[in-house]
């Protein structure tokens, strides 16, 4: 499903990545770890090739991402689905909108989207704020929205970045539940966290990254 | 359908801006129209003036009625040529005694009659080229029967120089408005795409093709154009009702003339629309997406 040789990733004077390897199998849920600037958001982000790599390769779904061409970066994109660290809801749009965007985005049509917008929305909670702009809601009911953006399409890959990390224990718990649902339908989940409780007792496999490196790889 | 949903919530959120780039295209599109009145008037006047033209074929008074018939059908065969008329030497002398009738005395004593018959030759209207009469009156003159051939030479040649120049000085007039008003839409369009540069970034990120992000700004440049199109009209109507039907018109006697054609009239309209695509477009085209 991915798959990590050697990559190695540079911003200006910094070494964010030094050579990481690694593979995440079809229906796999995977935990990063490591500190504030181990690399685990650039790890992410080399998935969904928001940043390309210097050196190494990435395989995403069977394909080669580091040689591909820009313009079917979109259709990888549409593959994958992103809970971003900061959010990323659009301001000037409702909930829906900003939910019901994943979809239009895969062209579906607006009667068809309706159904499966609400279903999601219902799933993470937010049934109810719908109507909502994203200002008004707190961070843990916008950390949920993105879920719910995130995987209204039903995407075969579920990248999460720090998905936990404003929230209260007992809402990054409801979170972890979500995910865990998500994984439980077939869909490889990617959680990169620094939250210890997030992956403590999952018995799932949990990478911990450090200098640019998987340093440890355990069990959570 | 999703596409116009995002350029009317994107309108929206940027009303300010926008309401300045309707104001600044409509302001534009007003000029461009009034413009237009003008040179298709100038246009008008000037092919009026071509019809005031004519030329005149002296004939020898010895001409037979098998010669001026020959005559005739040899100068309606010019592609130009319009109609003629045969004036004979009494409809001449007759006609100059009309307008002479002051100077009455002048005919007292006049043995005979000193006029030639003639023909009158009248061109057709978009080709009278003084070139063309030039040929056509050197052409007549060497046909038999014929004494001389006059046409006012300098008077074609000046309303020549007036249409060339309206036109040209028109179609660089307005290629200079266009031009204005397509930068404003291009840089309105420009400012509302970094403006939401966030919004671009995640709808790229979220897997949205280039299109599906330039859809909304392509769809809001072309309503801001419909929209300044829309007002540049409205401010033509309430100028030309205003002024023209309330009366100002009959005070300035040259607007009494003028014409006010409603294709022209409604022209900023689907101009508006298309400079406002177009110039989203161009803003949009050389941005990485």
């Amino acid at each position: 499903m991915v798959r990590f040789e050697n990559v190695i990733k540079q911003y200006e004077n910094q070494q964010a990545l030094t050579g990481v390897t690694f593979q995440a199998i079809r229906g796999e849920l995977l935990f990063f770890t490591g500190a504030s600037g181990a690399g685990k958001s650039t790890l992410l982000k080399l998935i969904y090739r928001a940043i390309e790599p210097d050196g190494g390769s990435i395989w995403v779904n069977g394909i080669d991402t580091v040689s591909m061409r820009a313009g079917h970066v979109p259709g990888l994109r549409r593959t994958i689905g992103v809970v971003f660290q900061d959010f990323r809801l659009l301001s000037g749009r409702t909930i829906y909108d900003n939910v019901a965007l994943a979809l239009r985005i895969r062209g579906m049509a607006e009667r068809a989207l309706k159904t499966q917008v609400m279903e999601v929305l219902k799933m993470v909670g937010l049934r109810h704020k719908s109507d909502c702009w994203p200002e008004t809601l707190s961070g843990g009911e916008q950390q949920r929205a993105v879920i719910a953006r995130a995987i209204v399409a039903e995407p075969v890959l579920l990248l999460a970045d720090e998905p936990t990390g404003n929230l209260d224990p007992d809402t990054a718990a409801g979170v972890m539940r979500i995910f865990k649902d998500i994984n439980s339908r077939g869909t490889t989940v990617i959680i990169a966290t620094h939250n210890r409780d997030l992956y403590t007792g999952t018995g799932r496999k949990v990478l911990k990254l450090a200098d640019g490196k998987i340093e440890t790889e355990t069990t959570g | 359908m999703s596409g116009l949903r995002s350029a009317l919530a994107g309108i929206w959120k940027e009303k300010w801006i926008n309401l300045l780039s309707v104001l600044s295209m409509g302001v534009g599109l007003f000029i461009l129209l009034v413009a237009l009145f003008a040179v298709y008037n100038l246009n008008y006047f000037a092919s009026k003036l071509q019809d005031r033209f004519s030329m005149t074929v002296y004939l020898d008074d010895g001409i037979s009625q098998q010669g001026l018939a020959s005559l005739e059908t040899a100068i309606k065969a010019s592609q130009a040529v319009g109609t003629i008329s045969y004036i004979s030497k009494a409809a001449a002398l007759q006609e100059l005694k009309k307008d002479m009738k002051d100077s009455a005395y002048l005919f007292e004593g006049l043995d005979g009659n000193p006029l030639p018959a003639s023909i009158e030759v009248r061109f057709k209207r978009g080709s009278l080229k003084s070139e063309a009469v030039q040929g056509l009156a050197s052409q007549i003159k060497e046909m038999q029967g014929v004494q001389d051939v006059e046409y006012g030479a300098k008077f074609l040649e000046g309303i020549e120089r007036i249409i060339t120049g309206a036109r040209s000085a028109g179609v660089a007039f307005l290629a200079a408005l266009l031009a204005g008003v397509l930068f404003v839409c291009y840089s309105t369009v420009k400012i509302l795409f970094y403006r939401r540069k966030d919004e671009v970034e995640t709808l790229g990120l979220l897997g949205a093709g280039g299109w599906f992000i330039r859809a909304p700004f392509l769809v809001e440049g072309a309503l801001l154009g419909l929209a300044g199109g829309l007002l540049a009209c409205l401010a033509a109507y309430g100028v030309f009702g205003g002024f023209f039907l309330g009366g100002f018109a009959s005070s300035v006697p040259v607007l009494r003339y003028m014409l006010f054609p409603s294709v022209i009239f409604f022209m900023p309209v689907p101009a508006g629309l298309f400079i406002g695509f177009t110039g989203a477009l161009i803003a949009l085209g050389r941005i990485k997406i």
